[in-house]
């Protein structure tokens, strides 16, 4: 029992660092629930344009991040153009503390790169 | 609209086909989850692309081509370590109503083989007629499920159903078989190639199998038009294997059917269900398509290999059709229905099997148990009907009738709901009694062959089979109900041969200890037994074996209606009861044969007779009752609820036990035989009479023959005869096993003579004989039987010790020889005494030349 964490929405540090295109969809759904296309289209805006999901990259991230409960899937209040029934995602406790661990995680690399002979100052 | 490289036009709709064609190759998991979502992504990824030129498009469907396959690679490995997909929306996952399916099956399955029985087949037309018929009516079943019909409504539907199924496929396949073979090749007649050789049965299975592919597409068709069964249809479509299987496995199993019937034999049958189980097995076990249909060739290749090697080893030179056309089984129209109806149930069985394996593992895994238990006890199912149907049996039938009434009403009070969708429980005391009365079940039919005990055995097992569903408490609580069932088989005859015997002699040597302590010491054990046995007309109370069968009846209702606990207590009070009515008994006998034997006084003795054992028993039963309230713990409501309420999450139901109980009743199947019958074609037995005895031979009738010769005596005559002023019939019987020598009293009955009395007569001290008295119908005529059996050893009228001595590991052969005359008269006259000696020796001399 010693292994169980005694929060739920403790993150688990081994899940850290999250890959690019995880990243990038946990970000997205941040603000509130979004579908599938709306995950794409927001992924491609956010990255600037670097990260284009292709269906297969988008459902098969989707499929894994619900079966660890890190997002769950919801009713799309508004519905599609036709006003059919859709589903959306958002992000459950544990997604937006792995998130917020996550972006930690890359300030405390970015701080570190700052301190380190005015890396940033450089790039700048 | 977009532009196809080539110049072409291209429809967006028809680039969203060619991608949900791509989703295809996605595990099935994956694609009703996320397969309309990801087409709707993709379309909307083109509609937006289409704004932005149609290069942009088609590079995103060209980079969507390229991406899928990996990803639904990948997913497939993943799909490997999760648990089997379960589709929850399929269509029949919805509760039918059990007045729903009572009717359907009812009509499917009984209906159809009621009427068989009364109406020949039909000619190729009307059986093709039919079986269009049949189509639409399955389409209305279908129909009337979906919109909730009644049951009455689906009643009739499966019946025509059904019907249409036996009149209409079956001979319709085989005509059309026959038609095409001759008009292939007309010379074929008589040959392998003939409808009844093996190239026949192939052509004609081929020939179902293609009428089923027809039905199963008509209907797929069908459903597939109307709007209102868009979802089974949809699923009828996503489960493409599904129907391959069911197509694949209505084959052999048609053939296996077909051919349990006559002519397979035990182990056979059991390697083609065993084939066919293993295909089915890795088709469902199985992900990937190929892997699916590679195993359903093999095991359905595996069937026809069997069936062929069947047909070369077996039946060489000939088709197992062939046998099977002889014209006693054509002319036998309830074996017809009985094949028709047997393969009608088969066909349907398999065509629901791969939705059931699916849907319920645990239920199926559990059928085949049951399926496999059944087939161990099959050699006592005939003894079962004999004794359920046969006048002989009424009184066991009233009993039975009254403990069945009595266990409705408990199990309607109390709860007796089977979990036959879980696996078997580990519940060591039901399984206990599962195997344990299987073991002794094959031991006793292989040691003893008495259809009683093998009778009982199967009613524990069956109730130890019970106990793998059913909750503990509950199973504990049913348990003296179970017995109770179980004690309505006739064990009263048998209790008597059985344990009578021994007892009696017990009984007879405490008396004669008991007299000799009082200083009567003239009374030897042989005349206290027939004594005891000849004032005795035996019935339930007041013989001290058979109120033994009594009184356990008794014990067990009592124990069930005053609620007590199965416990040591119990055990206890158990043995006592036994005691109390032996010592009744045994007090019985001593005051009879004190009044009767000793003061002379034989006239009382008889008086005594009947309400001395009455009112032993009825003694000891007060006592138990006492006793039971007294001594023994009840079952308290709460105690026992709180134990089920505790045990309900607790109940072991190992993986292994299911495997292990197959493997445990295949075993037993394996090892089961009957006890060896002895040869029947001896030389007959020859008997030579003193000359003062005139004879006749007086043949048997056929159905006389046919009744003896049933369980296999060694010789069986019959004579007319005279012996001085008297004239009568003389039969003899000579067998080595107690079969064949049936009670006399029992033929006497049969012929319509109604017995008066039947009682024990010394001629002199090693020559008892059984004097029967008779009488004709409405009491017109008086007749009096003599009969005796007699070895190389010894002479008795005990039917009991005829019985015994079959136990030896040695048989004996015996003949029953039975006198009738033709008047009433008295047997210990001196001018038979010669008579009984005369036959005696000549059965002497037979038995003596029947051991050189």
């Amino acid at each position: 029992m010693l292994h169980i964490s005694m929060n739920k929405s403790d993150p688990n540090p081994s899940s850290l660092p999250l890959t690019e295109a995880t990243y990038f969809i946990l970000l997205s759904l941040s603000p509130g629930p979004g579908h599938g296309y709306a995950i794409m289209k927001d992924v491609h805006h956010l990255s600037g344009g670097r990260v284009a999901l292709s269906t297969g990259t988008l459902y098969g991230a989707l499929k894994r991040l619900l079966a660890i409960d890190w997002i769950q899937r919801v009713d799309d209040p508004n519905g599609d153009e036709t006003g059919r029934e859709r589903k959306a995602y958002r992000l459950t406790d544990m997604g937006r503390a792995v998130l917020t661990a996550e972006v930690q995680r890359l300030n405390l690399l970015v701080e570190a790169a700052e301190r380190r002979s005015g890396l940033s100052d450089n790039n700048a | 609209m977009l532009r196809h490289p080539r110049g072409d036009t291209l429809d967006s709709e028809d680039i969203i086909r060619l991608y949900t064609l791509l989703l295809l190759l996605f595990p099935r998991r994956h694609q009703d989850e996320f397969g309309p979502e990801m087409a709707e992504v993709f379309s909307q990824m083109l509609r937006d692309a289409d704004e932005m030129g149609e290069g942009v498009a088609w590079r995103i469907f060209f980079r969507e081509a390229l991406d899928l396959p990996g990803f639904a690679l990948r997913e497939h490995w993943l799909e490997r370590k999760r648990p089997r997909y379960d589709q929850h929306s399929h269509p029949f996952t919805r509760k039918m109503p059990a007045e729903h399916a009572a009717a359907i099956i009812f009509g499917i399955f009984i209906l159809p083989g009621l009427v068989s029985l009364a109406f020949p087949p039909l000619s190729t037309v009307f059986a093709s007629l039919i079986t269009l018929l049949l189509l639409a009516i399955a389409v209305t079943i279908i129909y009337g499920l979906k919109r909730g019909a009644d049951p009455w409504l689906l009643l009739l539907f499966g019946g025509l159903a059904g019907v249409a199924g036996i009149y209409g496929i079956d001979p319709a396949v085989r005509n059309a078989a026959a038609v095409a073979i001759r008009a292939l090749r007309p010379d074929a007649a008589g040959s392998l190639l003939s409808p009844t050789g093996l190239i026949g049965i192939v052509f004609e299975t081929g020939l179902v199998w293609a009428s089923i592919v027809a039905a199963v597409s008509a209907v797929w068709l069908t459903l597939h038009r109307l709007p209102g069964f868009q979802l089974p249809a949809v699923e009828a479509r996503n489960d493409w294997i599904g129907i391959t299987f069911m197509l694949y496995g209505a084959v052999p199993v048609y053939l296996l059917a077909e051919s349990t019937v006559h002519q397979l034999s035990l182990p056979i049958s059991i390697a083609i269900l065993l084939i066919i189980g293993f295909g089915a097995a890795g088709y469902l076990r199985a992900y990937h398509p190929f892997v699916r249909v590679l195993s359903l060739l093999t095991a359905v290749g595996a069937a026809f290999l069997a069936l062929g090697a069947m047909e070369l080893l077996a039946f060489e030179g000939q088709g197992w059709l062939t046998a099977q056309s002889a014209p006693s089984i054509v002319n036998n129209r309830a074996l017809i229905a009985f094949r028709a109806v047997v393969a009608w149930i088969w066909i349907s069985t398999v065509l629901i099997s791969p939705w059931l394996i699916r849907r319920r593992p645990p239920f199926v895994a559990n059928l085949v148990l049951v399926g496999l238990w059944m087939m161990l006890f099959s050699p006592i199912y005939r003894y079962l009907w004999t004794i359920s149907t046969n006048q002989e049996f009424r009184l066991n039938q009233f009993a039975l009738l009254g403990v069945v009434g009595l266990l409705i009403h408990q199990a309607h009070r109390g709860g007796f709901s089977l979990r036959l969708c879980s696996p078997p429980a580990f519940y060591p005391p039901a399984l206990m009694m599962l195997l344990g009365s299987a073991l002794l079940f094959i031991l006793v039919e292989h040691l003893l062959d008495i259809n009683t005990l093998s009778a009982a055995l199967f009613g524990l097992s069956l109730y130890g089979l019970v106990g793998l569903w059913l909750r503990p408490q509950r199973w504990r609580d049913g348990l003296p109900a179970a017995l109770l069932l179980i004690a309505t088989l006739p064990f009263g005859e048998h209790l008597q041969t059985f344990v009578g015997y021994p007892v009696r002699l017990i009984t007879a040597g405490i008396v004669r200890d008991g007299l000799a302590g009082f200083g009567v010491n003239s009374v030897g054990v042989d005349t206290i037994l027939v004594f005891e046995n000849g004032i005795s007309q035996v019935d339930l109370p007041c013989s001290g074996v058979k109120s033994l069968w009594t009184g356990g009846m008794f014990f067990l209702a009592a124990t069930w209606i005053e609620r007590r606990r199965f416990h040591l207590r119990w055990i206890t009070t158990g043995l006592m009861f036994v005691i109390l009515l032996f010592l009744a008994n045994l007090l019985r006998v001593m005051i009879l044969v004190s009044v009767g034997q000793v003061l002379g006084w034989v006239l009382l003795a008889e008086m005594l007779h009947v309400p001395l054992g009455v009112l032993g028993f009825a003694a000891a039963c007060a006592f138990l009752v006492w006793m039971l309230r007294r001594f023994v713990p009840g079952v308290d409501e709460t105690t026992a609820a709180d134990t089920n309420a505790r045990t309900e999450g607790l109940e072991v139901r190992p993986r292994w036990l299911t495997p292990l109980l197959f493997a445990a009743n295949l075993l037993l199947i394996i090892l089961y035989s009957p006890r060896p019958q002895p040869a029947a074609a001896q030389a007959e037995a020859i008997f030579s009479f003193q000359p003062e005895l005139v004879v006749r031979e007086w043949p048997f009738t056929p159905e006389e023959a046919d009744w003896l010769s049933a369980d296999g005596p060694l010789s069986a005559n019959r004579w007319r005869f005279e012996w001085l002023e008297n004239t009568g019939s003389l039969l003899l019987i000579t067998s080595d096993t107690w079969r064949a020598h049936h009670r006399p009293e029992r033929c006497f009955e049969a012929y319509g003579l109604k017995i008066e009395a039947s009682q024990s007569r010394l001629l002199s001290t090693d020559f008892p004989i059984r004097q029967v008295s008779l009488s004709g119908a409405k009491g017109s005529r008086q007749y009096t039987a003599v009969y005796w059996l007699q070895s190389p050893d010894r002479v008795t009228d005990d039917y009991a010790l005829r019985i015994w001595s079959d136990i030896a590991p040695e048989r004996t052969t015996w003949v029953l020889v039975t006198i009738l005359f033709d008047r009433s008269i008295d047997p210990l006259e001196p001018e038979f005494s010669e008579l009984y000696a005369g036959l005696r020796r000549s059965v002497d001399r037979s038995l003596l030349e029947g051991t050189q």
